[in-house]
């Protein structure tokens, strides 16, 4: 076995993070500018607040779990679930390097049911989003597309219990439509989000754009018990 | 200068530094500006007026970059600093709570909406008291001119009259001329709206002139 050149580690917005070789948007945002899809968190700094609870699915590097962790504070909890092993395992290692003592990890995919899951030739454990018995929860993040559909099938308990505001990245034109349908048939409000992949305001203050012309297609939704209304955002 | 007025001075230079922080973070990214605002830390140990009177002044810029429960909430704290703040500065307290008040309504629709800007009318009222401060004078006048859309023609016109009179009074004080004459557009521009039947004011047309030559001594210094 080889081991990559070990580098510094990388200065990141809102944290400190390991570096790594892969070559997901996320991986190489963070590598480049210091921060991924900041424009996600400028909506979400407008409702996540001191105490909050929030579960995240799918690390991307503990990208956003470092500045949420910061944003709900000593009294909040952050919940990530990731269930492939070694973005798992880079997401644990971006927690304990930053010190983040309201974050956990959980390594699973949330799905409709027990069991296992076969994920890039590797079984991971699946289990129900209600499985977790969160005493509260405030923002479910979903970060992994074409995933929402399967996980609401195991969330109906807790979304009714806590009237979480759900942000997800939809998983393109195959299954848009039904993901947007599923939210709203739990009797939530739906509102879309296409923030640019690129922030000139970077962090790292880098003019390059490798994200020309990208955009993220996302949903915000929110129940209507939870008060909360995107009115300078296109509702679906 | 001696000790006492160094420390009878201390709320002051703290509240000027909580407004400057606030000008200061109000450039920067959402995500980057809530953890700016939490350094700011708690207003738990500031008992003076110039301090919790900055306080208010954070809240309400807090809640505007917040939605829903959350904006609400914040709104909730500055409330309760205008409670602290009404036993040592009554009149400035009803003034902030009013704009707290005003602030309130926007997140609200309707009836819920004219409650609280009416809520605001009466405290700017308490506020007022005998004086002319043309700060609240102008208040006065938004409150007012907030309020017409959501009442009936002939309330809303009388809503406008009575937002124009407050925002000319407020103009008469030299620092507040352009301010008065942008509320005093604004409130023309509805007033407008509301009379149909005829064309456009010549009156707005004739205010945004002098709001022009205003700027333009503003920025020369010289007639």
């Amino acid at each position: 076995m080889t081991r990559a050149k070990a580098s510094p580690l990388l200065t990141t917005r809102y944290g400190i993070a390991a570096p790594n070789a892969g070559d997901t948007p996320a991986a190489r945002a963070l590598q480049l500018y210091g921060e991924w899809a900041e424009q996600e968190t400028d909506l979400l700094s407008g409702v996540v607040t001191d105490g909050h609870h929030v579960l995240e699915v799918g690390g991307d590097h503990a990208a956003h779990t470092l500045w949420l962790a910061l944003a709900v504070g000593d009294t909040g909890a952050v919940h990530v679930v990731e269930p492939r092993r070694l973005p798992f395992q880079q997401l644990c290692a971006n927690i304990a390097l930053n010190q983040l003592a309201n974050v956990h990890t959980h390594h699973a995919y949330l799905g409709a049911n027990e069991g296992n899951e076969s994920l890039a030739s590797e079984t991971t454990r699946r289990a129900r989003l209600d499985s977790l018995a969160l005493p509260a929860l405030h923002l479910l993040k979903v970060n992994i597309p074409d995933v929402l559909e399967d996980l609401l099938k195991g969330a109906g308990a807790t979304l009714v219990e806590h009237r979480p505001l759900v942000y997800a990245r939809l998983g393109g034109p195959a299954s848009a439509e039904r993901e947007v349908d599923a939210v709203k048939a739990l009797g939530y409000r739906v509102w879309s989000h296409t923030p640019a992949l690129f922030n000139p305001d970077n962090h790292a203050g880098v003019a390059r754009n490798m994200f020309p012309g990208l955009l993220s297609c996302n949903i915000v939704a929110a129940h209507p018990e939870s008060g909360m209304d995107f009115d300078s955002l296109t509702e679906l | 200068m001696g000790d006492d007025s160094t420390a009878d001075e201390e709320p002051w230079w703290r509240a000027q530094t909580l407004r400057a922080e606030l000008a200061r973070l109000t450039r920067s990214s959402g995500a980057t500006r809530l953890l700016a605002l939490r350094a700011l830390g708690s207003d738990a140990d500031d008992d003076q007026v110039p301090t919790l009177d900055a306080w208010v002044d954070v809240h309400l810029a807090w809640s505007t970059w917040l939605v829903g429960i959350a904006a609400k909430e914040r709104l909730g704290l500055a409330d309760q600093i205008c409670t602290r703040l009404s036993p040592i500065a009554p009149t400035r307290a009803a003034r902030r709570r009013a704009e707290v008040m005003m602030r309130r309504a926007t997140l609200l629709k309707g009836e819920a909406r004219l409650a609280d800007l009416d809520h605001a009318m009466s405290l700017l009222h308490a506020a007022m008291g005998e004086g002319d401060d043309p700060a609240t004078l102008l208040l006065f006048a938004e409150c007012a001119h907030r309020r017409a859309p959501l009442l009936p023609p002939d309330e809303a016109a009388e809503a406008c009259s009575f937002a124009l009179a407050h925002a000319f009074a407020a103009g008469q004080h030299a620092a507040w001329h352009i301010a008065s004459l942008e509320m005093r557009i604004a409130i023309q521009q509805t007033y407008d709206q509301l009379t149909v039947a005829r064309t456009p004011s010549d009156i707005t047309t004739a205010l945004r002139r002098e709001l022009a030559d205003a700027r333009a001594l503003l920025q020369t210094g010289s007639a």
